[in-house]
């Protein structure tokens, strides 16, 4: 039952369609079985004046006085017959194409919907590649699965149903002899397409393995060569296409087996049929027509039986997929039982005893974390990786949610907040930012999407990023993202801030997003944007002290905790974990290089 | 398209669904996946003839199985036809006669021949397979051979994505053609000649009957078969944009949400998806046409010969048309129809096929770096490096290096520093041949490189890079991969002196743990210590190495210094250099500007000098 619900529910507001189609497929079928009974009628009844398996309805209208204008009716009429036939195939061939474009279109739709609007916490969990594979080939699976395999599972019962129907109005003894066969056949079709599907399993691991081995080796070619290893390579590749090759062979024989064995059960189930059938019409039981009809609907039988099985055999991977996009459609949508609320934010914030733990972690990431920052100050968080940085900005956000404690916006708790309004006033530039496959302008302009040309480089110009996008070859209009030109992390970074820019928010966040720009530059950047947003509170999350010092209230965090906070001085005089990262930076500043930006792939 | 892995695996599943089998009139209704399961093709072959030619030489250990195969097809083939025949004839000479001893002979005849028909069938198949997976394993084999021994300029060229899908998709393209449509088009090719044959033998007045109806199936099934290609590539098209797009804002969703850009996302994502929608339509339209309609004309052709026959049994008698030769024509009618739609989808996978070998030959038909090789073996270098006026660009009108010359002695450390893009890591790429200079000359031990043997040469010289490559594979088999013939312990021994040794055995299998593709489960330093132990253990007699520069935490980085530290001692080691401590270490200090050597000293004589290097200096370290 829950089955049926699963897999109708997405046929909402087109089972009809489906249904009809179905009615169509099943008198077709019917019919499709009638066109061996005209030539039973043509030798049974034209010439030997013996009954005709033709249903009433259509002998009545081939009665004529003279054996030629029967002949001529029965010609008109089957011609006739075989035009209605592709007329109405026509028509439910529409009708499931339809259907199922239809069906697969809502529910790419519905699911993609669903993940952008699912929680921060379930992609930060859920692995992209497996996402993208449940989007569109589990929407596929099951897509050609109402469009083809049921369709050909219920077309090919249909089918054997109304032949063995037509059989057993002739003569149910002979239907009994051609059925004899069958069985084997069908149950030995099942248990191949069963097993057979290991072996394919198999054959794509090898296949997999190949693969990589070449990928592999066409990427890390130099360091093949460096070590002159290619002689090892080769060998190593010979062993994966070998065994690649044996997998394969191993399918094809057991392919040639069973398709080899079943023609041969088919085979002597036609000699049976003709044997017997023989015999009967020289004992006079069986008709001429009715031998020549039988062969016929034996043939509407005995054929599909194989790939029934073959068909059967696949169902199990439709549920797997539905289970699968089950899976997302089961998770909530963050913004279904948001608030309405919609305060105007001025940047006045407070942390209370904040607490945050993944679900499934043993440790708190942030633990007990009370600060304040007052509209237009600049905080600076500083510590380790891993020591909680990131996760004190996703809390303020609601990218993630704080599970004890409060944070207050103005004191206004941040969970009474609407999510979309919270994110229009917070603006967040992230370590490694994300461009989109588009050009330089519409990367920029993501968050405004009508702003005038000028403005998009009036703020790369602020960004210090405009020469780097004069030098690409196509200016703004470059492409970039995955699939175009590949931007070096500062490059990156300084595009992120431009889109910031382009933006007043009472409340910004700079989340280490200026690590990969060198020290100068980042100064630079720095001053223009302090200008930019005067009355803007700030918060600068970094590990970089340089960075840090500058800031009006500087929070010390390790391992989820505010250790200490206060200004560079205090914190300098303090001792501590501060001044240990001052001491170990600055040294290292000494002797560190400082093109971190460098944008030579240094690759041999 | 974006995972080239998912892509071939549902490949190879519908190649494999469709080798089923061929000939089995019972599959029709799946012609229309195997379309689907068809890549989409980029041009079409440009030299068939000799294409074809070469994969028959190809085959041609295998000449006399494949004639073996040829032949019995073609028997098997005829006699199978012949069983209309024997049926017209048993209907005329005895059944009507009532002569059922001669029928009961018959028949047992049609079930000889049938059986004949599909053992020779099985073992056509079967021997067709194995040659086509020994060929192509065969081919397979011979591109990758070639590709390890290519130069490094013609990865740079082709690129990775291609070159990698022209082994792994491009051979399965061949491979579909040689299994199937060789044996299909036979099969094909003699059923129709055949059943026209018989047809006309039987009886010439019915067969023009049939052969009339030709003209207008053939028209049709080609257009039909046409218009579905076209969607089915449409489908395939838009589906990988689809997918581009949800790869895209799923890996980028932090920035929708932050940005509040769900909607205008989702919008996007609509327009592409009814595209998608409406082209999926299409495709399945016209893929479920060609069936109806060939069923169609096979009914009326079956129809029409019979009622036609009919007609002139009883008005010109049974001296022109008998009863047999009704049933005959009338079966033959039904045979050749399917053979003539398939041969249309035949040639285009033959075609297919033809346009994978000619790229896949293209492979093996590139240049060996190997080919042109020095003749001086070289046991071990002592380690003297002479550059002499290099000049070298990777495209001759663009000049990278330009008269680059200085000596290095043995054991001595050099420095090249120098601003981003200005030619300090190609020079580097000259001194183990990846590329040769365009003029000028890199001698090693007084010995021109162009005149070494590569791979001795390249044995004996150590590179560490920033980004290091790792195979998938075990830690232990990766170190390893710095010396085949090196001892157990020697890999732990190297492992140990790199410093890597601490955070192995701190992994939960330690050197057993596997390395996934690309070295993505380990972080940048971890790889590049492993990537350290690696040279170590090949022991090399010159060193370049490439300090690292980022995305490497503090202590990591001093862990790595240390190791590299180690390593140049006593060689001599040419190190693109970041690091202050490494520059004033330096016996020289190389300054690379726009592909020129602009200043040459050490630190303290470069620093007085107060050129480019001071000023350089000063922007990095002060």
């Amino acid at each position: 039952m829950r089955r049926l619900k699963q897999f109708t529910q997405w046929m909402k507001g087109q089972l009809h369609l489906y249904i009809i189609g179905m009615l169509l497929l099943f008198f077709l079928q019917y019919f499709r079985t009638l066109t061996p009974l005209f030539v039973q009628h043509i030798v049974d009844t034209v010439f030997a004046n013996k009954p005709s398996a033709l249903p009433a309805f259509i002998a009545n209208l081939l009665i004529a006085d003279t054996v030629q204008r029967q002949l001529l009716l029965v010609a008109v009429f089957s011609v006739a017959f075989a035009l209605f036939r592709l007329t109405f195939v026509f028509v439910q061939r529409v009708i499931f194409a339809v259907f199922t474009e239809r069906t697969a279109y809502n529910m790419r739709n519905t699911l993609y919907d669903r993940l952008q609007n699912l929680s921060f916490t379930y992609h930060s969990q859920a692995d992209t590649g497996d996402l993208i594979q449940r989007t569109t080939t589990d929407v596929d699976t099951y897509r050609r699965f109402i469009g083809e395999q049921l369709v050909d599972v219920l077309r090919l019962l249909f089918l054997m149903v109304f032949a063995v129907y037509q059989m057993m109005l002739m003569n149910p003894r002979m239907t009994a002899i051609s059925l004899a066969m069958s069985p084997i056949i069908l149950v030995s079709a099942l248990v191949y397409f069963a097993y057979v599907k290991k072996i394919f399993r198999r054959v794509e691991e090898a296949e997999g393995e190949m693969t990589t081995a070449v990928q592999e080796n066409v990427t890390g070619n130099r360091v093949v060569k460096a070590f002159a290893n290619e002689r090892f390579e080769m060998e190593k590749f010979d062993k994966t296409s070998t065994k690649f090759r044996e997998e394969s062979m191993r399918l094809t024989k057991l392919m040639a087996f069973f398709w080899g064995g079943t023609d041969l059960l088919i085979f002597a189930q036609y000699a049976l049929t003709a044997s017997f059938g023989i015999y009967f019409a020289v004992m006079g039981t069986l008709d001429t027509g009715q031998f020549i009809a039988f062969l016929s609907l034996l043939g509407l039988i005995v054929w599909p039986l194989r790939q029934l099985g073959r068909i059967v055999g696949d169902f199990g991977k439709t549920t797997v997929a539905l289970d699968r996009i089950d899976e997302i459609m089961a998770q909530e949508s963050e913004h279904e039982n948001d608030t309405t609320n919609t305060p105007d934010i001025q940047g006045h914030i407070r942390f209370e005893n904040v607490t945050f733990q993944f679900v499934d972690d043993t440790k708190p990431l942030l633990k007990n974390v009370s600060f304040e920052v007052h509209p237009g100050e600049t905080l600076a968080v500083i510590g380790k990786t891993g020591s909680g940085k990131s996760t004190l900005m996703n809390l303020m956000v609601r990218l993630l949610d704080n599970q004890e404690g409060r944070i207050l916006f103005d004191g206004c708790d941040i969970k009474s907040i609407n999510k979309k309004h919270l994110r229009k006033n917070v603006g967040i530039v992230l370590q490694e930012p994300f461009l989109y496959s588009k050009s330089v302008y519409e990367n920029i302009g993501i968050i405004k999407r009508d702003v005038p040309k000028e403005r998009i480089v009036d703020v790369a110009n602020i960004a210090r990023v405009h020469d780097d996008i004069e030098d690409f070859e196509a200016g703004y209009d470059t492409l970039v993202g995955e699939r175009g030109v590949t931007l070096s992390g500062g490059q990156k970074q300084r595009l992120a801030i431009a889109r910031m820019l382009l933006d007043t928010k009472p409340v910004l966040i700079f989340d280490d997003s200026l690590s990969a720009v060198d020290t100068e530059t980042d100064i630079q950047i720095r001053r223009a944007l302090y200008k930019h947003w005067q009355n803007t509170t700030v918060f600068i999350i970094t590990h970089r002290i340089t960075t840090a010092m500058e800031a009006d209230k500087i929070i010390v965090l390790d391992q989820g905790e505010i250790i200490a906070q206060g200004t560079h001085e205090t914190l300098l005089a303090e001792g501590g974990l501060y001044a240990e990262l001052y001491h170990q930076q600055t040294k290292i500043a000494q002797e560190f290089e400082a093109h971190k930006g460098g944008d030579e792939d240094a690759t041999i | 398209m974006s995972d080239p892995k998912i892509l071939t695996k549902r490949e190879l599943n519908e190649k494999l669904k469709a080798q089923i089998d061929p000939t089995d009139p019972s599959q029709s209704p799946k012609r229309g996946g195997r379309m689907r399961g068809s890549p989409a093709v980029g041009p079409k072959p440009k030299n068939i003839r000799q294409t074809v030619f070469r994969l028959l030489s190809y085959m041609g250990v295998f000449k006399f199985a494949l004639l073996f195969v040829a032949l019995a097809l073609i028997a098997s083939t005829l006699m199978f036809l012949l069983v209309p025949f024997l049926f017209s004839f048993a209907l005329d000479n005895h059944f009507l006669q009532f002569d059922f001893e001669g029928v009961y002979r018959i028949a047992l005849i049609i079930l000889f021949l049938a059986l004949f028909n599909s053992m020779v069938r099985f073992f056509s198949r079967f021997v067709m397979a194995r040659i086509s997976q020994k060929v192509v394993k065969k081919l397979r084999s011979d591109a990758f051979d070639k590709l390890m021994k290519a130069p490094v300029s013609y990865y740079d060229e082709k690129g990775s994505g291609d070159i990698v899908s022209r082994i792994s998709n491009d051979v399965e393209l061949i491979s579909n053609s040689l299994g199937q449509t060789v044996l299909e088009g036979i099969n094909s090719s003699i059923v129709i000649v055949g059943a026209f044959f018989f047809m006309f033998y039987l009886n010439w007045m019915l067969a023009l009957v049939v052969v009339a109806f030709l003209p207008i199936m053939v028209l049709f099934t080609v257009k039909i078969s046409k218009k579905t290609r076209k969607g089915f590539k449409e489908q395939q098209i838009h589906l990988a944009s689809l997918n581009g797009i949800i790869e895209e804002n799923v890996s980028g969703l932090k920035t929708v949400k932050l940005y509040n850009q769900e909607e205008p996302f989702i919008e996007e994502f609509r327009d592409e998806n009814d595209k998608l929608k409406r082209a999926g339509f299409m495709a399945q339209f016209f893929s479920g046409l060609i069936w109806p309609f060939i069923h169609f004309m096979n009914n009326l052709i079956f129809l029409t010969v019979i009622g036609v026959g009919a007609f002139l049994h009883l008005y010109l008698g049974a001296a022109f048309v008998t009863i047999g030769h009704i049933a005959g024509v009338s079966q033959y009618s039904r045979q050749f129809i399917m053979p003539i739609s398939n041969l249309a989808q035949l040639f285009n996978a033959l075609m297919q096929g033809i346009a994978g070998a000619e790229r896949v030959f293209e492979i093996i038909d590139a240049e060996s770096e190997y080919d042109a090789d020095g003749e001086v073996s070289i046991d071990t270098l002592q380690g003297e490096i002479e550059f002499d006026d290099v000049t070298f660009g990777y495209d001759e009108d663009v000049l990278v290096l330009q008269d680059i010359t200085f000596r290095a002695k043995k054991g001595e450390l050099i420095a090249i520093v120098g601003p981003t893009g200005g030619g300090k890591t190609t020079t580097i790429k000259l001194l183990n041949r990846f590329y040769d200079v365009l003029s000028g000359s890199i001698k090693l031990d007084g010995i021109d490189v162009r005149e070494m043997k590569k791979d001795e040469l390249r044995k004996k010289i150590g590179v560490v890079l920033q980004d290091t490559h790792l195979f998938k594979g075990s830690v232990f088999d990766n170190i390893h991969y710095g010396d085949f013939d090196a001892t157990k312990e020697e890999v732990l021994r190297a492992s140990k002196l790199a410093g890597a040794h601490d955070f192995i055995v701190k992994l939960p299998k330690g050197y057993d743990t596997e390395i996934h593709e690309g070295g993505q489960n380990f972080s940048q330093g971890e790889r590049q210590l492993i990537s350290i132990a690696r040279t170590i253990l090949s022991d090399p007699d010159l060193l370049i190495l490439d300090e690292a520069t980022s995305n490497v935490d503090t202590r990591t980085e001093a862990k790595i210094q240390e190791s590299m530290n180690l390593l140049m001692e006593g060689r001599t080691s040419i190190v693109i250099a970041h690091r202050l401590q490494t520059i004033q270490k330096a016996d020289k200090i190389l300054v690379i500007h726009k592909g020129r050597l602009i200043e040459t000293g050490t630190h303290a004589s470069l620093l007085e000098q107060k050129g480019f290097y001071h000023s350089l200096y000063q922007a990095q370290f002060e």
